[in-house]
């Protein structure tokens, strides 16, 4: 059930007996315009997470969780397209399983609420020590997101590929905006987003509809216009192929490349797309894994992806350094041999069922489930005919030779281990 | 359906049996899921690297990682590969190898019965040759690679090797570079050989099945094959007797110092399922010393000593259990000397903690109740042998009737100043931001 609570407040509850969780997520939709404004609610997320009026401290909110049944609280900030998403995930058990009924999600309600509505102000602005320390992990953890090579190396190239500073940032922000924010910003943003963002709910799990949509209703939100424009974040293709060497003291090399994809989800070979990915590097049987780490034995991990709210298709590898210029050739050759058709059909054919296998798996997850009940109306999505599955099982190979045809080089980020 | 064991919890039934030739197996029907999932682990894992193989008479040791190694040998067939076969159903197949065992796994949405004969048939024909077992030497060492870039992982590595030194547990789980260049396909063999048997091994099942159909599948499977007979694999290293380092360091391109504090159990675990309750006894005790409900957690969070990065875990393995207590931080001293503190009075915080306690035990039981939506987590959580094949379902029951005076005992037992080592990474100084 869909409703409207408010003009740009709108809940979704899912009932299933499928699952011995309930779980509800409120979600914060915005387009952000600056990096600034990324991080700005990439720290008012930290601070909401830790601390409100009712539980000023992170102990007290964990004692309050632990009293939920270790009902599990928090906050994520996500990028999909143009659009940032601030999000309060809360979950707890079905109180179905508890040998004494608690009424946890009533309880897991009101919880959200003082979370969201009554932050720990001090004459106005947000306590001064609890910002100082968020702030201050905030940043740390901006320089450590470094330490991991696979994550720098993508940023990295994300950087090279973008040509829009807002998507060129890590979907947190980054330490240059952080350092001169203070307090009143964050009481700003805190504003902004409580009285302008659109605001979804989704619910799932073993619950009276109704019963849910009410208790929903009781929260303070006001009436809010939706000014979002369109959720697909589109560049134009340069003609000329960027590309950065950095050098680092690593035993791995990171090799990743990226492209533009100009295929969105209302496309007409939106499906041929992700076949197209799967066969290329989306699958473990793919052309990539099964040539450069199977039969080449060039690497551990191998794999393409596929953004379709952004364009952007990128391949992540870690490698010898001294591979480089054969690994890029072999990458290049599975291209060629997909634009040619030379595609095994039988191997076609299991890639489309492991995708189906895939799409049915994701229904026993009720994370999946609940992004997607967030996401799909969202992106106002051309109707197609027949279902995804059906429309998955029409492709066929010269779909997916005329969609890769599509795809060009556009970035090239190598961080060099110093090793051979 | 008689002979099986049955345990009923929240209105679901897991089947119990041991086949013939020694094989456990168990099934959990989910029918409002899509999915299958099944896993088959062999107890065998990475510290199992000597003994004496089958027709010889002197212990042998193997190079460190094999274990890995033949995990990831496993797919490779005469003439294809298992992962494709997995793929030909749509199916999706994986393995890991831990400490102590080597499990396979396939997930799929369709033809589960295929797949668990493919799980079965993969794992139980062995086929190694030096020229596959060659071809793959250059795939673990950008595996093992990647590992040892990860500061993280060299973290926990270097406190395991603080606090078993000169053991199979100080050698990474892959291996090292230079290990894994020594592995024969005969060594594959002499492993596979002796740890490889159906007495040794058991399967999970979980998912969208029929019950009956798949114990006959699985029983007319196993019922085809022959296993030699053979004598009972030898694990035999005790991890207590060698003395701890008690502090390390190392220097990385790394933004902010690493800190991980470890507490080796030098005490005896009981047996059986009573290992389980002890394994859930020193959960609540690490969650009542160092979980974000403390107040103990909030001062150090406070002084800017710990920060979101802060954790703990607590391993239990075959012949070994430790925790670990570990994070970024800007005072590594100041971490060190006030992790060890509350360890050290772990007794006098704890012991009138009535209130804390009951919240830690309700805490508990709320997330193992939600662990219970995943497939995955009811099979991997499942630890055959070591807990006398106790599953999640049997945990909470536990829980519920665990007493704080108990949790106390368990404090006493495991917490020795000797048993305590520290391990740290430091940025090197041209490198700090």
């Amino acid at each position: 059930m869909r409703k409207d609570l408010k003009n740009g407040v709108v809940c979704q509850v899912m009932p299933t007996t499928q699952f011995k969780t309930n779980k509800i997520s409120i979600s914060f939709i915005t387009e952000v315009k600056t990096v600034t404004e990324i991080t700005q609610r990439t720290l008012l997320a930290y601070l909401l997470e830790v601390s409100s009026k009712k539980y000023p401290t992170q102990q007290v909110i964990a004692q309050e969780l632990s009293q939920m049944y270790g009902a599990d609280f928090g906050t994520s900030t996500t990028r999909n397209g143009n659009y940032h998403i601030m999000k309060f995930n809360f979950s707890c058990v079905n109180d179905k399983y508890l040998t004494t009924p608690e009424n946890l999600l009533t309880k897991g309600i009101k919880f959200l609420e003082e979370i969201i509505f009554r932050p720990l102000l001090v004459d106005g602005i947000f306590e001064k020590e609890t910002f100082q320390r968020q702030k201050e992990n905030f940043q740390t953890y901006l320089a450590t997101m470094q330490d991991n090579k696979k994550i720098a190396a993508l940023l990295a190239l994300q950087k090279e590929y973008f040509t829009n500073p807002v998507q060129q940032s890590s979907v947190l922000g980054d330490l240059q905006t952080l350092k001169p924010l203070t307090a009143q910003d964050i009481v700003a943003c805190y504003q902004k987003m409580i009285t302008q963002d659109q605001v979804r709910i989704v619910v799932s799990g073993d619950v009276q509809e109704d019963e849910v949509v009410e208790e929903l209703a009781t929260l303070p939100f006001t009436a809010r216009e939706n000014t979002l424009g369109s959720m697909y974040y589109q560049q134009a293709n340069k003609d000329e192929v960027v590309e950065k060497v950095e050098q680092e003291k690593l035993q791995q090399s990171k090799l990743n490349l990226a492209y533009h994809f100009p295929i969105d989800q209302g496309c007409p070979d939106f499906h041929a797309a992700i076949v197209f990915n799967a066969l290329l590097g989306g699958d473990a049987r793919s052309y990539l894994f099964r040539n450069i780490r199977e039969k080449a034995s060039l690497a551990y991990y191998i794999s393409s992806s596929f953004d379709s709210f952004g364009q952007y298709f990128y391949i992540q590898t870690g490698i010898k350094s001294s591979d480089k210029e054969q690994v890029q050739t072999l990458i290049a050759e599975q291209f060629a041999k997909i634009i040619a058709g030379e595609i095994d059909e039988q191997l076609f054919a299991e890639i489309k069922l492991s995708l189906i296998n895939e799409h049915l798996s994701h229904l026993d997850s009720q994370n999946y489930l609940m992004v997607k009940a967030l996401l799909q109306p969202l992106f106002k999505k051309t109707p197609t005919t027949g279902t995804w599955m059906e429309n998955i099982q029409k492709v066929t190979i010269a779909d997916v030779q005329e969609v890769a045809k599509k795809i060009q080089l556009q970035a090239i980020y190598f961080l060099k281990g110093e090793e051979g | 359906m008689k002979d099986l064991a049955t345990t009923v919890r929240f209105g679901e039934t897991i089947y119990t049996l041991k086949l013939p030739n020694g094989l456990t197996v168990n099934l959990l029907a989910r029918p409002q899921y899509h999915k299958t999932y099944g896993v088959l682990t062999t107890n065998y894992g990475s510290v199992d690297t000597t003994f004496i193989p089958e027709g010889q008479n002197e212990p042998v040791t193997y190079p460190a990682g094999i274990a890995h190694f033949l995990e990831h040998k496993m797919f490779d067939k005469e003439d294809y590969d298992a992962f494709d076969l997995f793929g030909k159903y749509g199916a999706d197949s994986n393995a890991f190898t831990s400490y102590t065992r080597t499990s396979y796994m396939f997930s799929t949405t369709e033809n589960a019965q295929a797949c668990v004969t493919t799980l079965l048939d993969f794992v139980q024909t062995p086929y190694f040759t030096d020229e596959k077992v060659n071809k793959e030497k250059g795939i673990i060492d950008q595996e093992i690679k990647m590992y040892e870039d990860n500061p993280n992982w060299g973290l926990f590595s270097g406190i395991v090797k603080n606090m078993y030194p000169q053991t199979p547990l100080a050698l990474d789980i892959a291996g090292t570079s230079q290990s894994i260049q020594e592995i024969t396909a005969q060594d594959l063999n002499e492993c596979y050989a002796h740890f490889y048997r159906p007495e040794n091994m058991n399967l999970f099942l979980v998912g969208n099945f029929i019950v009956d159909d798949m114990i006959s599948l699985i029983e007319e499977n196993q019922a085809e094959k022959e296993f030699p007979p053979l004598t009972s694999p030898q694990y035999q290293f005790d991890y207590t007797k060698t003395d701890l380092l008690p502090y390390r360091m190392e220097e990385r391109d790394i933004q902010q110092p690493k800190t991980i504090i470890g507490i080796k159990g030098l005490d005896q675990v009981p047996a059986g399922r009573a290992g389980l309750f002890y394994y859930f006894k020193i959960e609540i005790l690490m969650q009542l010393l160092y979980s974000e409900s403390t107040p103990q957690y909030l001062a150090m969070y406070n002084q800017g000593v710990i920060d979101d990065s802060f954790d703990y875990d607590f391993l239990l393995e075959r012949g070994f259990h430790f925790a670990t207590i570990y994070g970024n931080t800007k005072d590594p001293q100041a971490f060190v000397k006030q992790v060890i503190q509350i360890a050290e009075n772990a007794v006098e915080t704890i012991q009138n903690q009535t209130e804390a306690f009951e919240l830690a035990k309700k805490e508990l039981v709320g997330r193992l109740i939600t662990s219970l939506d995943s497939l995955e987590s009811i099979a991997n959580n499942y630890e055959g042998e070591l807990f006398a094949g106790a599953t999640l379902f049997d945990v909470i029951p536990l829980i519920e009737k665990m007493e704080l005076n108990e949790v106390v005992e368990v404090a006493q037992q495991f917490i020795k100043e000797e048993a305590i080592s520290v391990y740290q990474i430091f940025p090197k100084e041209d490198d700090i931001q």
